[in-house]
Formats: C-alpha cells, structure tokens, sequence
C-alpha cells in the first residue's frame, strides 16, 4: 500500500497520533451525548450516535497499523510493550464510545419528556466523573504519567458509589410518581451506561482497613 | 493486584540490564502472558504504558551508566521530543518573542501538529501542553486537528470552538491560520485563542437559571397561593389560623428569597470559574472572622465551636469573600445538622507533601451522613433528608457552590462521615508563603 518506507520512528509517532485522535472524539462524543439527554436535543442526539462511526473507522486503522507494524517490524520489548497496549486502549476506547453512543440513544428516546430537570443533576454528576477520568486516562497515557494513571484507577470508586446513589434515586422518583417511570427507566440505563464507561479504569482494591464504617467522597480539582 | 503487575513489569526491566542478549525476548513474552492474563479494562493497556515507561527510564540509566547492550536513542513517548525541553527551542527567534508579547494566547505549530513555542497566555489555559510535543497533549479536539489539516492542505484559515471540560469548563475560539512560508524554523500554522467562556455561560446560566428557579419555587410558590386562598375563604375570621398562617406564609417567602440569593450567588461563582483567584488570604484571620459571625446560630443550639490553628498566619492563594463563604457554608451546616448541645471543631494544618496544601478540617459529632448520599452532597439542590432539612432552611445549594469556588481555586474537598458519631468536612488549597 505505502510507496515510502516510513521510519520506524515515524510509524510509532503516528500511531500515537491516531490513538489520540480517536480519544479526542471519543470525548466529544462522550459531551455531546450528555448535553443531548440534558436538553432534550434530538438534533444533538443524532450527530453523536453517527459519529460513533468515525471512532470505528478510527479502531480499525489502529489495529491495521498496528498489526503491520509487528509483523514487518518484528519489534521487541519496549515497543512492543508500546504497540500492544495501544491496541488495548484502541479497543476500550471504541468500548466507551459504545457505551456513550447508547447514552445519546436514550437522549433520543426522552427527547419529548418534559418533566423537570432535577431528575437528571445525578446523571450530570456522573458525567462529569467520567469525563474526567477518561481525560486523564488519556493524558496519563500520552505523556506516559505513572502516577497520574494511578489517581485515575483510585479515583473510579467515586463513580460506582455515585451510580448506586443515582440509582437509588430514580427508583424513589418512580415510586413517588408513576408519570416519572418512563423517564425514569431510561435515566437508568442512561446512567448505566456512565458507570460502565468507569469500569474500562477500574479501581485498585479497597486500601481501607477492614471493619472501619467512616464513608469518605473525594471532590478533588488538582 | 495491579501494583503486583507493575512491579512485574519493573523486575523485567531489571532483567533487562542484567542479560541484555535475552531480556528482549522474555519482555516480549512476558509482555503477551500478562495480556492474556488480564481481562479487559484499561489496567492492563495502563499497566503495559506504565511498565512500558519505566522500562524507558530503566534503558537510559543502562545506556548512560553501564554501557551494556546498543545505546538507545530512539524516543519511545509519544508525542515527547526528548531532544526538547520544557522551554522552546526557538526561544530567541523574533517571532517567538512577538508571539510571546501578545495579550492573547497562541500557540505557533509546525507541518507535523508540534507545538513550536506557545506564549504564556496559553501555557496558562493548557496545562498538559508542552513545547516541542503533540498539540494533541494540549487539546484532543477533533475539530482542531482538521482545522490545522485544512490550513496546511488548503492554505486557508479557519475558525473552530474549543469545549474544554477540564480543569475548568471552558470554551474558546481558535482562529487556525496558515503562514505562507515554508522555512522549516518558522511555524506552519499559529493559533490564536479566544476565550468565550463567559458570553457562553452567561446563556447557558440565564437557560439554567429560569429552569431551577421556577422548578424551585414553585413548591413554595403553590404553599402561598394556598394560605392565601385560605385566608380569604374558610380563614377568614379566625384570628389563631391568620397568625399560624402568617408564620409558615413568612418562612415560606424567606426559603424562597434564600433560594434565589443562593442562585445568584452561585451563578456569580459559575460565571467566574474559568479566571484563577490573584489574592493572598489568610485563613486563620478569616476563620476567626466566620467563627465570630456564627456564634450567635451555634449558642441557639447550645454547640460549642473549637478552633485549632497554627499560631503563625496560613496564607492561600484565593479570593477572600470566597473563602469565607466556603467556611461559612461548612461550618454553618455542622452546626445546623450536627446534634443539640454539640461540639464542633476546626482544625488547620499544612500537608507534608512537596507542593504543601493547606488543610481545614471542619468536624461535628452530630448523627452522619449514609453512605449512598455522600457522593452527592454536592449536587445543586441535593438534600439528604428533604424534610428535616427543608425544616432547617437548606436550599441545598450551599455545598454546590462550595464546590464551584474550590474548583476555581484549585482546591478539594473530602466528606467523611460515620452514623451516630459525625461528618468531618475537609477542604485543601494550595499554600503560599506569607511575606
Ligand atoms: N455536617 C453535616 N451533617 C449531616 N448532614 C449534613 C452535614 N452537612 C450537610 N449535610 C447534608 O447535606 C445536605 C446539603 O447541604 P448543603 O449545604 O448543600 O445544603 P443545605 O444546607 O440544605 O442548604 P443551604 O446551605 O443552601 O442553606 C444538607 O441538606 C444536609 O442534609
Ligand atoms: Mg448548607
């Protein structure tokens, strides 16, 4: 296919290349979901489930390149190190940008609901913990940051514990008011979704000593 | 289980220095078992990274101290030019300098998307960006890359909207031009950057504004309509139902003004959110202050407020009426929620950490906060328990906006909290020294 043989250099810099620009649309697609189920955009809706596409096209020339690489390269330690988990992240990141292009589905699906807004502040909470968490995946991973990835895995336990609640939540609004349950029901998947899209980092074990009941939230900007 | 697996990758990376001529190869094996090992999730991409980086770090003290094995010249790190530093290369260059003399922030890149120099403006606003690296560090948006294609394809400048969720929610327009020249030391492309943030939260809020508002009020709002109606009908001429009437009509009409200052105040801190805070403040004045001003509302309920600071001032870097409203909002809330004839403590202490934090640590030993409500407190509007706490006047505003001004300074904040024994608030901000 290529005429020129590109340095090896440059085929590994390249793959970098396209491993973040498929993370950059997986996080817009990932914002523009969400503001369509926030504000009942169907128009919204449809562009991020059509630019799923475009993080598939994206997957596959990753794994193209990729494959290519090792089987004329013949890379070893290191790099192959560096070839394989590109191919890992290439692949939970199409991972997310399904579980997000469901979310927009739902946006779809609600478009016509008018009840109040309340209702969804959790799922917003949610969002922006995994918007969040998925930036610093990528950034850790760009820049190679050990620790940074570490904050990132730890960091997860949050968005569990905000699912549960969420949950919770909207199983009360249900109750409360059956005019709620439609909505409802889809806010639930809605926010399932969010939650598996925190399960591609999931968290190191609980580093808390046993039988200690003191419940800790972290809210951290730094 | 994860730590096990990096400090796998770590001892095979020791292995390398001591048998360079196998180590490649049980790295590349080893590399495949731990993969198939693991499940999915981005552990183990991370893991490979991490590994993958450590192995880097270890192959240059191999190359530079032992000799052992090729020297290692190539850059593993994406989108890193080890050759680079943090500072610019063209950092003499006339145009650097001009570009660095601009209000606005820039960024001058070259054919490949590298960032050749971007002025202090936008170091500023793009804190992963580094000189001499992927503009993708700086901004993943695919909008962006395509602008720079177009103006390196086409010659023709575009301009595209940047939505930067983090730190701090930000919009900005990038005007992505072409420079004609084609001289390998001057940028292909420079990107001129401006901040719309404000103008577009002013719509998002006003949108936001008028949806919380008339959704909250309008609860309070039908209480009203009703004692009125009541008092004009059934009520008309008991005097004992007028003066009840009256006295849940006024607190009704007081909840609904808090809630609008509330917003407002909030809104205040949302529009400000993308402008990081200039002052020096010292918390143990302003804590002294907020202590002093809530006196009165904790005697009513007969709690005492104990304060335990350094004796030397404790500077942060932030904005004063925002820090005594964080404080205000916090230790208001101990006394409000803790327990009758309670005891409330604050605590100020420097972290140990290189870039030193100062701690504020609020606690109560009122009833707690369940677990399933703790990652939520600081939703707009979100009330653990409705009804006591609409008793007690929350809005359940305040934590939301305690949120948004640490946020803006760079801040966190921690809830712990144990049923039946109490909630410890505690809030970190970036020390400064004092002179
Ligand atoms: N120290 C505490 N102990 C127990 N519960 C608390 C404590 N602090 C906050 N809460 C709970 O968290 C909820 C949210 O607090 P927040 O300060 O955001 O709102 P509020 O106090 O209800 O209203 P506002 O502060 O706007 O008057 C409260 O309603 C209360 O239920
Ligand atoms: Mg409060």
């Amino acid at each position: 296919m290529e005429h020129t043989v590109k340095s090896y250099e440059a085929e590994l810099a390249q793959l970098d290349n396209k491993l973040s620009h498929m993370g950059g649309l997986v996080e817009q697609l990932l914002g523009n979901a969400f503001a369509a189920l926030e504000r009942r955009d169907p128009r919204l809706a449809s562009e991020a489930i059509a630019s799923d596409r475009a993080i598939d096209l994206m997957q596959r020339e990753i794994e193209e390149l990729a494959i290519s690489m090792i089987a004329r390269r013949q890379p070893m330690a290191q790099d192959l190190r560096t070839i394989v988990s590109t191919l890992k992240v290439a692949g939970d990141l199409e991972r997310i940008g399904d579980l997000a292009k469901n979310v927009a589905k739902r946006a779809l699906a609600i478009a016509p609901e008018t009840r109040p807004q309340s209702l969804i502040l959790g799922l917003r909470h949610m969002t922006e913990l995994a918007t969040a968490s998925l930036k610093n995946v990528l950034d850790a991973y760009m820049t190679r940051d050990d620790e940074k990835a570490l904050k990132v895995w730890r960091s997860d336990t949050d968005l569990d514990a905000l699912y549960n609640s969420v949950f919770r939540e909207l199983l009360t609004y249900m109750m409360e008011d059956p005019r709620n349950i439609g909505l409802c029901t889809h806010l639930l998947f809605g926010a399932k979704n969010i939650e598996r899209i925190g399960d591609h980092g999931k968290p190191l074990e609980d580093d808390r000593p046993k039988g200690d009941k003191t419940s800790v939230t972290l809210i951290e900007n730094n | 289980m994860a730590t096990g697996l990096m400090d796998g990758l770590r001892n095979l990376g020791r292995q390398v220095r001591l048998h360079p001529t196998i180590a490649g190869a049980v790295v590349a094996i080893a590399a495949f078992i731990v993969l198939a090992l693991l499940i999915s999730g981005l552990p183990a991409a991370i893991a490979c990274a991490v590994g993958a980086a450590a192995g880097v770090a270890l192959g240059k003290l191999t190359d530079s101290g032992l000799g052992d094995g090729p020297p290692d010249t190539t850059r593993r790190s994406p989108g890193i030019r080890r050759d680079v530093g943090p500072r610019s290369a063209y950092e003499d260059a006339p145009w650097t300098r001009m570009i660095e003399a601009m209000p606005d922030p820039v960024i001058a890149v070259d054919r490949d998307h590298m960032v050749m120099h971007a002025n202090h403006a936008a170091r500023d606003i793009f804190v992963s960006m580094r000189i001499g690296a992927a503009i993708s560090l700086a901004s993943r948006s695919p909008e962006l890359a395509e602008a720079i294609d177009h103006a390196i394809g086409y010659q023709e400048s575009r301009i595209v909207r940047l939505h930067e969720r983090m730190p701090v929610e930000r919009r900005l327009d990038a005007t992505v031009s072409p420079l004609p020249s084609d001289h390998g030391h001057l940028p292909a492309i420079v990107i001129v950057l401006h901040d719309v943030s404000e103008r577009e939260r002013l719509a998002q809020m006003r949108a936001d504004f008028i949806a919380h508002a008339s959704h909250e009020l309008r609860t309070p709002m039908a209480a009203l309509r009703g004692f009125i109606e009541t008092l004009q009908g059934a009520a008309k001429h008991d005097a004992a139902a007028r003066e009840r009437f009256l006295g849940i009509m006024s607190s009704e009409a007081q909840r609904m003004s808090r809630i609008l200052d509330d917003l407002l105040s909030l809104a205040r801190v949302e529009m400000r959110a993308h402008i990081a805070p200039t002052g020096r403040v010292d918390v143990n004045e302003v804590l002294s202050e907020v202590v002093e001003s809530l006196e009165p509302i904790a005697a009513a309920v007969e709690t005492t407020i104990q304060v335990d600071t350094p004796r030397e001032p404790c500077f942060v870097r932030g904005d004063r009426d925002e820090i005594v409203q964080v404080l205000v909002n916090i230790l208001q809330n101990a006394i409000k929620y803790g327990r009758q004839g309670g005891a409330v403590t604050v605590r100020v202490s420097l972290t140990e950490a290189q870039e030193r934090r100062l701690r504020i640590a609020i606690a109560d030993n009122g009833p707690g906060i369940a677990e399933a409500h703790l990652p939520r407190l600081t939703e707009r509007f979100y009330r653990v328990d409705d009804k006591s706490s609409r008793e007690k006047g929350g809005t359940g505003l305040g934590l939301a906006i305690v949120k948004h001004i640490l946020a803006r300074h760079q801040g966190d904040l921690k809830i712990a909290s144990k049923l039946g024994v109490g909630s410890t608030f505690t809030v970190e901000l970036p020390f400064v020294n004092g002179e």
